[in-house]
């Protein structure tokens, strides 16, 4: 049972620690991360967390990025350590946008080529993914359940929708 | 001395040919001609662009266009950003496009770069100076009121001078499902209420329309707009302290159902008032005049309308939670509930933390009240209080201004029916002027925030 308690422990720090370093350390962090429980989310569930992540991640104040997690807590009825798993999801997504948006005026001025944005592009949805399924896999089944009907709803919705 | 007026001068001078000197570039050109074309899609490389009104609005002429994009899948990366202050709209549909998409776009208004606020505070700025436009005044950023079906997800909107987006839908299909909608779109940025729209952040009119999950922070007046459609959904949506700068001269709501709207379904959204009010000591907001001679309360919802569906919305921090008919007499048939027919699993919501009442049904005479209302499990919690200094209470407890009012109580459980005559002044527990099928149950608890 004390076993139990502190392997536990030890699992949420790494998953807090891989959330916060995961571009550094995606594959040494696949391995930290407890056995999955959670179905990967599908293209059209990733739709919605790319939206959750950019906006977070573009957010820069303190104030913002508050009140964007407590109106997301809300939305999801997210408990105090789910907006935890969120927030550091969203310190991740803050640095690789960053980098993207120090990056993206040499691409435009010619000085680096086409090339590296496709390969920033797809950093960014790679990252996007592997957070979307982060989250679902660190929160409750329930909340799990609720991320991902956004997706859902908005391709049943949408025209041209996937 | 001289240098003083030289600099100034030779500032003034700078400043007159940045502006005379609006120049678009070449892959704007390009993308123009691509939407002049026959080409299925369009994409706008990465980058700010400028759109100059020497060269005029970005029309959306080809009808068989199906996708419209920038250069990645981040909105922030691809700016059409208004390049002077003459230019009314930005982006523009003139053809009867069906199955359009728009994508990955920021729509910059750059409200701002054109003049600064009028410094008396008591003036509304005149184009070319874009910075406290009156609401009527018709600038758009995306114009697609002449769609059929559009779609638009993944773009942002901001430094609206009036507003963002106003989305048609003349038509929709069954198979598959599919009308116009906005998505995962977001209006103004959290981190800065400069960057709102100056009046309402989306108009959706048309048939079956939809705004699902989008974010909308302090727009001037409404964040969404349902406007006089049929079947129109919004779901999802996230609306912060909307009506910020009431450029429209006064008080309103968040979300905004107009009149002779019927069929609306608002499912799912949060919406947080955020205490916001105006009164003679504000001043300014954001540098632009508002109404100054009494205090201004906006409401999370204002509805008017017939056979309108309300499900599970949080509804938060308002004076009035939602008020119902206050200013026409169309208003009936409204069913709003805490439950949710769409998704069984949705989190439970709340009207919380409005300090008046939650429900408002006003009507605007005895004759010309509120209908048909039926009310099934709402909660509602920490409504009606008086003592709070944070929030806007101006009159004596207890306000009993009308409708329903949960002084501290929760409402779960809550299931009956409401028909209302008119029930200005009285409130739900000592009016004569309604009647309804059961009495509301005091049982549930309210969440900890």
């Amino acid at each position: 049972m004390r076993l139990g308690f502190w392997v536990m422990k030890v699992l949420t720090l790494m998953k807090f620690l891989c959330a916060i370093l995961s571009p550094l350390f995606l594959s040494l962090c696949a391995y930290a991360q407890p056995a999955l429980t959670q179905p990967p989310a599908s293209n059209g569930e990733v739709a919605y967390f790319r939206f959750l992540l950019l906006g977070l991640g573009h957010l820069k104040t303190t104030t913002g990025i508050h009140n964007y997690e407590r109106l997301l807590a809300k939305q999801f009825d997210l408990n105090p350590q789910e907006v935890a798993v969120i927030d550091a999801a969203g310190v991740t997504m803050r640095a690789l946008l960053q980098q993207i948006h120090t990056s993206l005026p040499a691409i435009e001025s010619g000085q680096t080529g086409a090339v590296t944005v496709a390969r920033l592009t797809t950093q960014r949805e790679q990252m996007i993914t592997t957070l979307a399924n982060q989250i679902l896999n660190s929160v409750r089944p329930i909340t799990a359940a609720r991320l991902r009907v956004p997706g859902h709803l908005v391709a049943n919705a949408t025209n041209g929708g996937n | 001395m001289w240098w003083g007026v030289s600099a100034l001068s030779a500032l003034t001078l700078i400043s007159s040919t940045a502006r005379a000197q609006c120049r678009e570039d070449s892959d704007l050109t390009s993308f123009r001609a691509c939407l002049r074309g026959s080409a299925s899609s369009c994409t706008l490389p990465t980058g700010t662009h400028t759109v100059c009104s020497s060269v005029g609005t970005i029309n959306i002429v080809n009808s068989s266009l199906t996708a419209i994009s920038g250069g990645d899948s981040d909105p922030a990366d691809t700016v059409l950003q208004r390049g002077d202050g003459s230019l009314q709209t930005i982006m523009s549909l003139t053809s009867a496009a069906q199955g359009l998409t728009i994508e990955y776009l920021t729509l910059d208004g750059n409200r701002w770069a054109f003049g600064s606020p009028p410094s008396g505070g008591t003036q509304y700025s005149t184009a070319p100076n874009i910075s406290c436009l009156i609401q009527s005044t018709g600038y758009y950023e995306l114009n697609l009121a002449s769609a059929t079906i559009a779609t638009v997800w993944y773009v942002n909107f901001i430094n609206d001078p009036v507003a963002g987006l106003i989305l048609g839908g003349s038509t929709y299909t069954t198979s598959p499902p599919a009308a116009s909608t906005v998505d995962y779109s977001t209006f103004g940025s959290m981190d800065d209420s400069a960057q709102a729209a100056r009046a309402t952040a989306m108009m959706v009119e048309g048939t079956h329309s939809g705004a699902y999950y989008n974010h909308i922070y302090y727009a001037g007046t409404a964040g969404i707009n349902l406007n006089g459609g049929n079947n129109q959904i919004a779901y999802g949506n996230t609306l912060y302290s909307n009506r910020y700068e009431m450029s429209d001269g006064g008080q309103g709501g968040d979300l905004f159902i107009a009149p002779g709207t019927y069929a609306a379904t608002v499912a799912a959204n949060v919406i947080d008032q955020n205490f916001w009010f105006t009164d003679s000591s504000t001043g300014t907001v954001n540098g632009c005049p508002v109404p100054a001679d009494e205090p201004q309360l906006p409401y999370p919802m204002e509805i008017y309308g017939y056979d309108n569906y309300f499900y599970n919305n949080e509804v938060d921090a308002g004076t009035i939670g939602m008020t119902l008919g206050q200013a026409t007499g169309d208003t009936y048939n409204i069913y709003i509930s805490g439950a949710n027919p769409f998704d069984g699993s949705d989190a439970p919501r709340y009207f919380n933390d409005n300090s008046w009442t939650a429900l408002f049904f006003l009507g605007t005479s005895y004759s010309n009240g509120v209908s048909g209302v039926t009310l099934d499990q709402i909660r509602v919690c920490n409504t009606g209080y008086s003592s709070d200094p944070s929030t806007p209470y101006y009159y004596s407890a207890p306000f009993g201004i009308g409708g329903i009012s949960f002084n501290y109580t929760s409402g779960t459980g809550f299931t009956t029916s409401v028909t209302f005559g008119s029930n200005y002044p009285g409130n739900i527990y000592s009016g004569s002027t309604y009647s309804f099928a059961g009495p509301p149950s005091s049982t549930g608890s309210c969440p900890s925030r």
